[in-house]
């Protein structure tokens, strides 16, 4: 006989719950929301700003303010759309911060594009040519296009995640596609 | 839902692929939130110390008081805002032959397990009963007797699962056909 | 600010406050008097968290309430609702936009051993608007019986294209129990006793 399934889901604390017992003073429930959250976030911080140094700073000041300011969070909304705007926001920071640097050690005549030039990726990461059409898509879009098809957000979380109306997200996304299609074409490059 | 274009599914397949997560990385993070003071709930509401709001919620509960009586339920009642669909009900008759009793009542769903909310009627050879009227619906229900022991419908369906170990019965209110 | 003028203030917000809390402390109340401190508002989170995810709240209750009835301890109460929650998500991801009657019954399904990809069948198998409880539950009796569950949502699917009633779900139960008690093997018992539903007339117990 085969094996019946008892419901797909094992019993498991809801970030909810996880969040008032951090507030009622458990220190080892934040490092549960933080084991829950962490990659995620990194493979965002990671898709979005072009390198793995920068992601990890910026992923660790996203739980460190989420931390500090996990008193405001109302749990109207999801935990995760909540860190993520956090999140987005230290990612801009960070990739202004990075494109800084980049300038500053290129500042001998290159002429650089809007975007940030990658720094050698995780070993094993995604491939160099992935990386590269990537970063040459404005940050906007980019973000955009990691928000709805790879973290798979409503149009209306990501709106509330980057401040940006819903026809502007839809938009990018589409251009972001098209020109992914184009660069990356029928035949993708390194798979 | 919208998927991205099918020439594009490997590279988002690498696209969401985890990374590792470098475990120095990992341990930076804690040390920094080791040194963060722990966050507390935020206490001021629209710039007003909680005294001035204790205040008002004093004077508040006295006319809360007078305006419960009407508005809010009693707690036998199942509150209808959570129910959707028919609101009508019809009478079930619940039944337990159990000659050795000396109470029986029915606990379940639609009287929020209260013991006393339903006691069954004895009748002749012990065959107790009682109607309820009930919401379409499924109820989870018990016959507790002599106010201890617990004791499934035996005409009805069994109720899986986590009862509490004590058994239970589940009975579906099916829709008045026509 | 002014001390008097604040004092004020905060009368008129609480005021306002009140009409909005009132209810909803009365609804939340049944259980702050059942259950321990701790219990109830863990129970609590869990009722908020499912409201926000377009949940029934009520089930849930109703399962913290029964285990306060019976006596059990608050871990485990917390844990059956719990685990509840997790069931309606699953079943709300199966049957989508369903009616609160559906959740619960997909939820029943599910913890009698139901698979998704059976519970995903029947729902295939029924038509707009027809409630899916009967159907479910009667699922959820098969399997328990021992029936494999795609087996079992093959003969009821038949029976939801076929239109049965409420009432001939629940009579089919009472006459798979009858043969099974017999001897049938359950699977074979529910084939013949739903074409008989089907094919018809079945004389109706009265």
């Amino acid at each position: 006989m085969a094996v019946a399934q008892r419901g797909l889901r094992s019993v498991e604390v809801t970030d909810g719950e996880l969040v008032e017992r951090v507030l009622g003073g458990d220190p080892d429930a934040f490092n549960a929301l933080v084991d829950r959250h962490y990659l995620p976030c990194l493979r965002f911080a990671d898709r979005l700003i072009g390198n793995s140094a920068d992601a990890e700073e910026a992923v660790q000041d996203t739980f460190v303010r989420a931390y500090r300011a996990l008193g405001r969070y109302r749990d109207r909304q999801r935990l995760r759309s909540w860190l993520f705007r956090i999140l987005v926001n230290r990612c801009r920071t960070q990739a202004r911060r990075a494109e800084r640097r980049f300038r500053l050690d290129h500042a001998a005549g290159e002429r650089m594009s809007g975007s940030v030039m990658p720094a050698p990726a995780f070993e094993g990461e995604l491939n160099p040519a992935l990386r590269s059409a990537l970063a040459s898509l404005p940050a906007v879009q980019r973000e955009a296009l990691l928000l709805k098809h790879v973290e798979e957000l409503s149009y209306e979380e990501m709106a509330a995640i980057t401040g940006a109306r819903v026809s502007a997200l839809k938009m990018r996304v589409k251009r972001a596609l098209e020109t992914l299609s184009r660069t990356l074409g029928p035949e993708p490059h390194g798979t | 839902m919208e998927r991205e274009p099918n020439e594009l599914t490997p590279v988002f397949r690498q696209l969401r692929g985890m990374p590792g997560g470098s475990a120095a990385a990992r341990a930076r993070l804690e040390r920094a939130l080791a040194g963060t003071p722990p966050p507390v709930r935020t206490r001021r509401v629209l710039g007003l110390p909680p005294l001035s709001w204790a205040a008002g919620l004093i004077g508040l509960f006295l006319l809360g008081a007078l305006v419960e009586r009407r508005v809010v339920q009693p707690s036998a009642v199942a509150p209808p805002a959570t129910v959707s669909g028919e609101t009508a009900t019809r009478p079930v008759q619940f039944v337990l032959v159990a000659s050795d009793a000396q109470s029986v009542s029915l606990v379940g769903d639609f009287n929020d397990w209260d013991p006393s909310a339903s006691p069954l009627e004895r009748g002749e050879g012990g065959v107790w009963s009682v109607v309820l009227p009930l919401r379409t619906g499924q109820f989870t229900y018990s016959f507790l007797v002599d106010g201890r022991e617990w004791r499934a419908d035996p005409a009805a369906l069994r109720a899986a699962g986590e009862d509490f170990g004590r058994p239970s019965s589940v009975l579906l209110v099916a829709r008045a056909e026509t | 600010m002014r001390a008097s003028l604040r004092h004020a203030l905060g009368l008129v917000l609480a005021l306002a406050g009140a009409f909005i809390t009132l209810p909803l402390a009365a609804q939340e109340s049944r259980l702050a008097v059942r259950l321990d401190a701790a219990t109830a508002a863990a129970v609590e989170r869990i009722v908020q968290d499912a409201r926000e995810r377009g949940l029934p709240a009520e089930p849930l209750i109703q399962k913290a309430l029964q285990g306060a009835s019976k006596q059990a301890g608050g871990d485990r109460i917390v844990q059956a609702v719990r685990a509840l929650y997790g069931r309606l998500e699953t079943a709300k991801s199966i049957v989508g936009a369903g009616t609160e009657s559906d959740l619960v019954s997909v939820a029943a399904a599910l913890e009698a051993g139901a698979t998704r990809s059976s519970l995903e069948r029947l729902r295939a198998a029924r038509r707009e608007g027809e409630p899916f409880a009967p159907a479910c539950l009667t699922l959820a009796f098969l399997v328990g019986k021992g029936v494999e569950p795609d087996r079992a949502a093959d003969v009821l699917g038949d029976l939801l294209v076929a239109r049965a009633r409420d009432s001939d779900f629940m009579l089919l139960q009472r006459l798979i129990d009858a043969d099974v008690r017999a001897g049938a093997p359950p699977l074979e018992a529910a084939r013949v006793r739903a074409r008989g539903l089907i094919v018809g007339p079945v004389r109706r117990v009265p």
